[in-house]
């Protein structure tokens, strides 16, 4: 896989091998993809009737590539008498410029040939293998080759031009050329992935254009420059911060509803698409840097949050959605994406971004603007989310064919187990959505008082959350064991497997104040840390497995809200060295940290192990660097200004922050490595 | 035209106000097809305020659909956003728009409650 090159824009990437070429299959996941949708399966270069080698690969930016091939298959000897370039950028669908120069004293004579097919595979049907319902058709005809996906009035199209005429066939393209000595010759290939009557923007004849995005490169540059400057010893932190902020300009795309604005999708390959919980973590993560993205992820979590009562979709009135696709599947009702709200977190969740943006914002505007909203996501916590009545949210799909089973972040099958192992029944109160929930009652009161103007709602509001902190603390502590427990089950027994829930507990600071020590140690202790950051379950319990899922493998976005708990209970040297083992990890992926890596003991492997199918780049992956500095800085908005409170751990040298963005204007941040952090593990 | 659509628009016109499109301002023609000819609506939106008619008039957003699909739409049976991607539904213009607007629609009937 590691050859794959990815090229994206939003929601349109590319994926081939390292000479260009694309030979997918169904359950390959090379190609062009738009919109969820397939729209090349193939698409390979020869020349006289032989493929190229690879000479070279150069990733210009996250939208653009070229590569350096020669003619012949031969991996030994290369008689490079010419040499082809093909540099293509994706936008709406992908253009190719094709290249080929002679280096020979003699003229040549060359047929070139591109061949083109697509399947119009939906995402879903590449990552589950399904077969097709429709019909094609493939027309050859004014130097254009039309690859056309019909079911019902379903309809989608990919459109292959040339601006050098050429022969076109329904299998490809065909140019008869000669090349002087010394001379070239070049063509660009247009590749338009379109929509037959789609949702975006649609225009006369009703065939429409997937948007893309314009002078991409300047707004790279506006994006780069309108983030905080780094200044630091370790050049390794400086690259991880760039390849962060590049990472999620790539990863941010605007779905038809949110104008020109952008939100983060969740990542490469699988999940390009709007995630609920995602966009919320991902836009909390960034909110220091790029807090634009916070503003937008909530204008669109809102303009689709649930209304009715639909079991497909697991819908609810007030209920932030999980995920929203485009694809075939999606549209003929096959998935339950359009969209599905089966998930248990991203509503107050949305609360708590909410309130945590005018924070560091001052924008008020959207708080006033989303208080429908954001009361109606408040109602939901108690008026739908308390399945089993015992005053917890707990979850249960109602669509029980293609629902989610766990709709918390750990979404896996096998993902909420007791310590020997067995899973429980539902409903599921796991304890992360508790301390959620009591986050965002507690900010829904500051915002009710603030701004609403309802003070009878912000009483009420924190009565409720004193009372569920107060029945939490007795109901998932575990005596004997010192830590919360999971979930509760669907009789309200204690589900006891340690895990790192109990970090974002600290997040979200349901924790009482008495119990944090002893979580602590847990969370820094053999069993949950590494080395390099939190197992998702701990070692010795029934499911562990160092490359399970979200059962012992480590999530380096998990380890950034669990530094984040840890300072806001003020253990600012274990968040240090939480942070310096994710950014550690991070130096082996240069600087691009994947979605997780094998819980393996820091000291046995020496280098973190990726997690065979792990997503890359991901949105809450690359904003874990941005929050890990926010936590190490010990940024904090209080009142109208900044408070900078640096506890960062030695090996990181000096750290500057310049032109943190907020209600303040600007402000600079400044810190130096002083924390000895053996000593700190030591401690705990 | 069909009783659902009608009992749904003109249900939106005669309450005459939605706290849900408080933040919403904008005009939405629905042009529903049926047996060749096309019934029109227009829902023009003003801070919640809600007017229904089957005026001429400009529109930031047009849904073409047929009278049949929306009725089903208008009763819960079916999903706009669904409709769209199959293109069953087209929408122009500002999408955003009914995208609110479908907020409003019922929830689907349900088989059985467990």
């Amino acid at each position: 896989m590691s050859d794959l090159i990815q090229i994206l824009d939003g929601n349109t990437f590319v994926v081939s091998d390292d000479r260009g070429d694309i030979e997918a299959s169904l359950t390959d996941p090379t190609g062009l993809f738009s919109y969820d949708t397939r729209f090349l399966s193939r698409w390979v270069l020869t020349i006289n009737g032989q493929r190229l080698n690879a000479l070279s690969t150069d990733d210009l930016q996250y939208f653009e590539t070229r590569f350096f091939l020669v003619p012949g298959t031969g991996t030994v000897y290369v008689d490079s008498k010419l040499s082809v370039i093909r540099q293509r950028a994706v936008g709406q669908g992908f253009s190719e410029d094709l290249t080929i120069l002679n280096h020979d004293e003699k003229p040549v004579q060359l047929t070139i040939r591109i061949e083109a097919a697509s399947d119009f595979a939906d995402l879903f049907e590449v990552k589950d293998a399904l077969e097709k319902k429709g019909t094609y058709k493939t027309t050859a005809r004014d130097g254009k080759l039309v690859l056309e996906y019909k079911r019902d009035a379903f309809g989608r199209a990919t459109v292959i031009s040339s601006s050098v005429p050429a022969r076109v066939d329904k299998g490809g393209l065909t140019f008869k050329t000669r090349i002087d000595p010394h001379g070239e010759w070049e063509t660009r290939l247009d590749v338009a992935a379109s929509a037959i009557s789609a949702i975006p923007d649609s225009n006369d004849n009703g065939r429409v254009r997937m948007p893309g995005r314009k002078s991409k490169a300047a707004e790279l540059d506006r994006w780069l420059r309108e983030a905080p400057r780094i200044e630091s010893d370790s050049d390794s932190l400086k690259a991880t911060y760039r390849r962060s902020l590049v990472d999620l300009a790539a990863l941010r795309f605007s779905p038809p509803i949110a104008g020109n604005r952008s939100l983060p999708a969740a990542g490469l390959p699988w999940f390009m698409a709007m995630f609920g919980r995602d966009s919320i973590f991902t836009s909390l993560q960034a909110l220091p840097f790029t807090p634009e993205l916070a503003a937008t992820t909530l204008k669109a979590l809102g303009e689709w949050q649930g209304s009715r009562v639909d079991d497909f979709r697991d819908e609810d009135p007030g209920r932030i959605l999980h995920e929203l696709r485009y694809g075939e599947l999606a549209a003929f009702e096959e998935r339950p994406h359009t969209p599905y709200y089966g998930n248990a977190d991203a509503t107050p969740l949305f609360v708590v971004l909410l309130d945590e943006y005018e924070r560091w914002s001052g924008d008020r505007k959207l708080v006033r603007d989303l208080e429908y909203e954001a009361r109606a996501a408040l109602n939901w916590i108690d008026e739908y989310a308390d399945l089993q009545g015992n005053g917890y949210i707990s979850y249960k799909r109602r669509n029980e064919k293609t629902g989610l089973e766990n709709q918390c972040w750990k979404d896996s099958w096998d993902s909420i187990s007791f310590s020997d192992g067995h899973l429980p029944g539902f409903p599921r109160a796991t304890c992360e959505l508790q301390g959620y929930a009591f986050d965002a009652k507690t900010r829904g009161a500051r915002l009710a008082r603030l701004v609403w103007k309802d003070e009878q709602l912000a009483q009420q509001l924190e009565k409720e959350a004193a009372d569920l902190k107060r029945r939490f603390n007795r109901d998932f502590w575990i005596e004997d064991g010192e830590y919360f427990a999971l979930a509760l089950d669907e009789n309200g027994n204690q589900v006891d497997s340690l895990t790192s829930n109990n970090g974002h507990l600290l997040w979200s600071g349901i924790v009482d104040k008495s119990k944090a020590k002893a979580v602590v140690r847990h969370l820094m202790g053999r069993r949950l840390f590494s080395g390099w950051g939190v197992r998702t379950l701990a070692e010795g319990e029934g499911r562990y497995n160092p490359i399970g899922y979200h059962v012992g493998t480590v999530w380096p976005f998990d380890c950034s809200f669990i530094a984040w708990g840890l300072r806001r209970y003020g253990f600012k040297e274990e968040a240090a060295r939480l942070a310096a083992g994710i950014l550690d990890a991070a130096e082996f992926f240069d600087g691009r940290l994947p979605e997780a890596f094998g819980g393996y003991e820091r000291s046995v492997t020496r280098y973190p192990v990726q997690y065979p199918t792990a997503c890359s780049p991901q949105a809450w992956s690359t904003g874990t660097p941005l929050l890990l500095l926010r936590t190490m800085l010990g940024l904090d908005p209080l009142g109208e200004h900044l408070v900078v409170d640096p506890a960062l751990p030695k090996g990181i040298g000096m750290v500057a922050l310049l032109d943190i963005p907020g209600r303040w204007g600007r402000v600079d941040a400044f810190g130096r490595g002083r924390i000895d952090i053996e000593r700190a593990l030591a401690n705990t | 035209m069909g009783a659902a659509t009608t009992e749904f628009l003109e249900g939106l016109g005669n309450r005459g106000h939605e706290q849900l499109l408080e933040t919403t301002t904008g005009t939405v023609r629905l042009d529903l097809t049926k047996n060749g000819k096309v019934e029109r609506w227009l829902v023009t939106i003003d801070k919640g305020d809600v007017d229904v008619s089957h005026r001429r008039g400009v529109s930031d957003c047009t849904v073409i659909a047929a009278a049949e699909l929306f009725d089903r739409i208008a009763s819960g049976e079916a999903n706009a956003f669904a409709a769209a991607l199959r293109g069953e539904l087209i929408v122009g213009g500002d999408t955003k728009l009914l995208v609110r607007l479908q907020r409003l629609f019922p929830s689907p009937p349900r088989k059985k409650r467990r």
